[in-house]
């Protein structure tokens, strides 16, 4: 679904990423880990096409990225970014209704009945309709957060990238979200690449863990095979045991 | 906010909008240095008048003034309201981007040239603040383009460092040559008093394309209000719809600006009183900007040509004399809700 080969990006201050190879494959749920400053959001903002100038390949479905157009990409790929509020009075419903735009056509003004269908089916997955017509900037963070995730949804799209969409939010919601986007990507097979600064989150939510570091992909593979105190120690400087979970037997970190 | 504001149902509300207009239209024409009935103006209007003074009166020289400077304070208005959703700074105004310091350069060069050296140019006055106009902005353009993008922030500063370079140009032409250059300075500070039926038509045609132009992009630009990126999410290039919607914003209102030097506080205020009675939505917010725009600037020009009548107050005054109590008033109303 999404097949990075040699990509490279430097920014004008000198940092620079080097992807070698990156395969994620239609279904999977992958998460990127790493210290700030790794290059985790620079590739999830080359990928989702705000950043370009880059050299190297990115396949998206068996096309090169830079051939889509913004609106085909945006029928491809949908984007919840670490944060987002509006300057202007928008409500929760014209924030979502962006969504529905890589499919509307010219001199068509105002959204078709499938649009608000669409709109409406997603306000109730994430249980905020009664806040439909409330302006954005006025909700919570955690609220935000879950607009932008049923807005992620509305937009139909086989890839979903998540830029640390949690991070700013506390445990209950974190966890909350986690477990609705999941379960709706494997509903919907969506293929899902997500970065996470809490790593116990990553092993949770994904098959498959990219440990990033320095603008490059040092590790990657499942939970088990990159939670390994050598690596942590390596990438984050940190001291950690690494334990079962009891559950699900996913490895997860302690604090030393 | 309800959601059938955001879309249909607007009809009745427009309907009531439009016929109002005329009223005032009626009205307000029918106040001047000599007072005429508003039945004689109706009756100018459906070409019933027998009276051929106050025909002439009504027909060529009120009425012309009177809708030219509704045409003027709604372009004035849409442009400010396109421009602050496009830079996502409710404090944006259509001379944020050079428009008005290089129209006023041009006027004053013009006057300048023709005055002292004798020179007289084919272009005449309006052409050259309309020239100059556009030359800044294109300067402020250039100047804040990085590679194919235009970055907000930059735009900001650009406009108004160019800004600044052409006031003080001008400041110093009027310094050299101040004896010449007083007429050009009344001009400048704005009056609809000129307006004729020619050029009104090419603003009613600018103000057509205008709208149209918003219209078929409305909901590209709700998506830039809300930032760059999300216009990237949504599958649109921000760059592009920003170009032309910054084009077309700086062409309407350089012509204007041309028309009826620069009148201030339309472009700014209006657009804000319009966003928070109906919300920001794009084309909702542009269709009320028309009428806001329209009927608060012939209120502020018949306030100017009737207060100290016969003595004429630039109109840019009273804009800002009654602009900015009810801006102040709006704001603070805004800040108990």
């Amino acid at each position: 679904m999404i097949n990075i080969d040699k990509l490279k990006f430097t920014y004008n201050n000198g940092f620079s990423l080097n992807v070698d190879e990156l395969d994620v494959k239609k279904g999977d749920i992958v998460s990127i880990i790493g210290p700030n400053g790794a290059g985790k959001s620079t590739l999830i903002k080359i990928i989702s096409k705000i950043l370009k100038n880059y050299t190297g390949r990115i396949m998206i479905e068996d096309k090169e990225l830079s051939n889509y157009s913004y609106k085909e990409i945006s029928r491809k790929i949908a984007i919840v970014p670490q944060e987002f509020n509006t300057t202007f009075e928008y409500d929760v419903e014209s924030v979502i209704s962006t969504a529905r735009l890589p499919y509307s056509r010219r001199f068509s003004f105002f959204e078709t009945q499938e649009d608000k269908k669409i709109i409406n089916e997603v306000l109730e997955l994430v249980g905020l309709v009664k806040y439909k017509n409330k302006p954005f900037s006025l909700l919570s963070g955690g609220e935000k957060q879950k607009v932008m995730i049923a807005r992620a949804f509305a937009q139909k799209t086989p890839i979903l990238l998540l830029d640390e969409f949690s991070s700013h939010l506390d445990p209950g919601y974190t966890q909350n979200l986690l477990k609705l986007v999941k379960t709706m990507a494997e509903k919907e097979r969506k293929t899902v690449l997500a970065i996470f600064h809490d790593i116990n989150s990553a092993a949770l939510f994904s098959d498959k863990i990219v440990v990033m570091k320095d603008g490059e992909i040092k590790y990657q593979g499942s939970p088990k095979e990159v939670f390994k105190e050598s690596i942590m120690k390596e990438i984050f400087d940190i001291e950690v045991y690494i334990i079962e979970h009891p559950l699900n037997k996913i490895p997860q970190i302690l604090y030393k | 906010m309800k959601s059938t504001q955001k879309q249909g149902g607007q009809l009745p509300l427009v309907l009531f909008l439009v016929f109002i207009s005329l009223v005032l239209i009626i009205v307000f024409a029918s106040f001047g240095s000599v007072k005429v009935e508003a039945k004689d103006v109706f009756l100018s209007l459906i070409g019933r008048q027998e009276n051929e003074i106050y025909k002439n009166l009504i027909v060529n020289i009120r009425l012309p003034r009177v809708i030219g400077t509704f045409l003027v304070g709604a372009i004035l208005a849409v442009s400010g309201n396109v421009l602050q959703l496009l830079v996502q700074n409710p404090l944006a105004d259509p001379y944020m981007l050079g428009i008005s310091s290089g129209a006023s350069f041009g006027a004053v060069l013009y006057t300048a040239l023709n005055s002292i050296y004798g020179f007289t140019l084919f272009l005449g006055l309006e052409g050259f603040s309309f020239l100059f106009a556009v030359l800044s902005t294109f300067i402020v353009l250039i100047i804040a383009r990085q590679g194919k993008k235009l970055p907000i922030l930059s735009l900001i500063l650009s406009g108004v460092i160019v800004s600044f370079l052409f006031n003080s140009f001008t400041t110093l032409f009027t310094v050299m040559y101040w004896k010449n250059l007083i007429h050009v300075n009344l001009w400048l500070m704005g009056s609809t008093g000129n307006l004729a039926w020619s050029s009104n038509l090419k603003l009613l045609i600018i103000l057509l394309v205008q709208f149209f132009i918003v219209l078929i992009f409305s909901k590209e630009l709700n998506v830039l209000a809300m930032g760059e990126e999300m216009a990237v999410y949504s599958g649109i290039n921000p760059e592009s719809i920003k170009m032309l919607l910054i084009l077309t914003t700086v062409l309407s209102v350089s012509f204007t600006v041309s028309q009826v030097g620069i009148i201030g506080f339309v472009g700014l205020i209006i657009p804000h009183i319009v966003r928070m009675i109906k919300g920001p939505y794009s084309f909702i917010s542009n269709l009320y900007s028309v009428f806001f725009g329209g009927i608060f600037l012939m209120f502020a020009d018949f306030l100017a040509r009737t207060l100290f009548a016969p003595t004429e107050l630039p109109i840019g005054v009273v804009t800002s004399i009654v602009g900015a109590p009810i801006f102040i008033y709006v704001m603070r109303r805004k800040e108990r809700l």
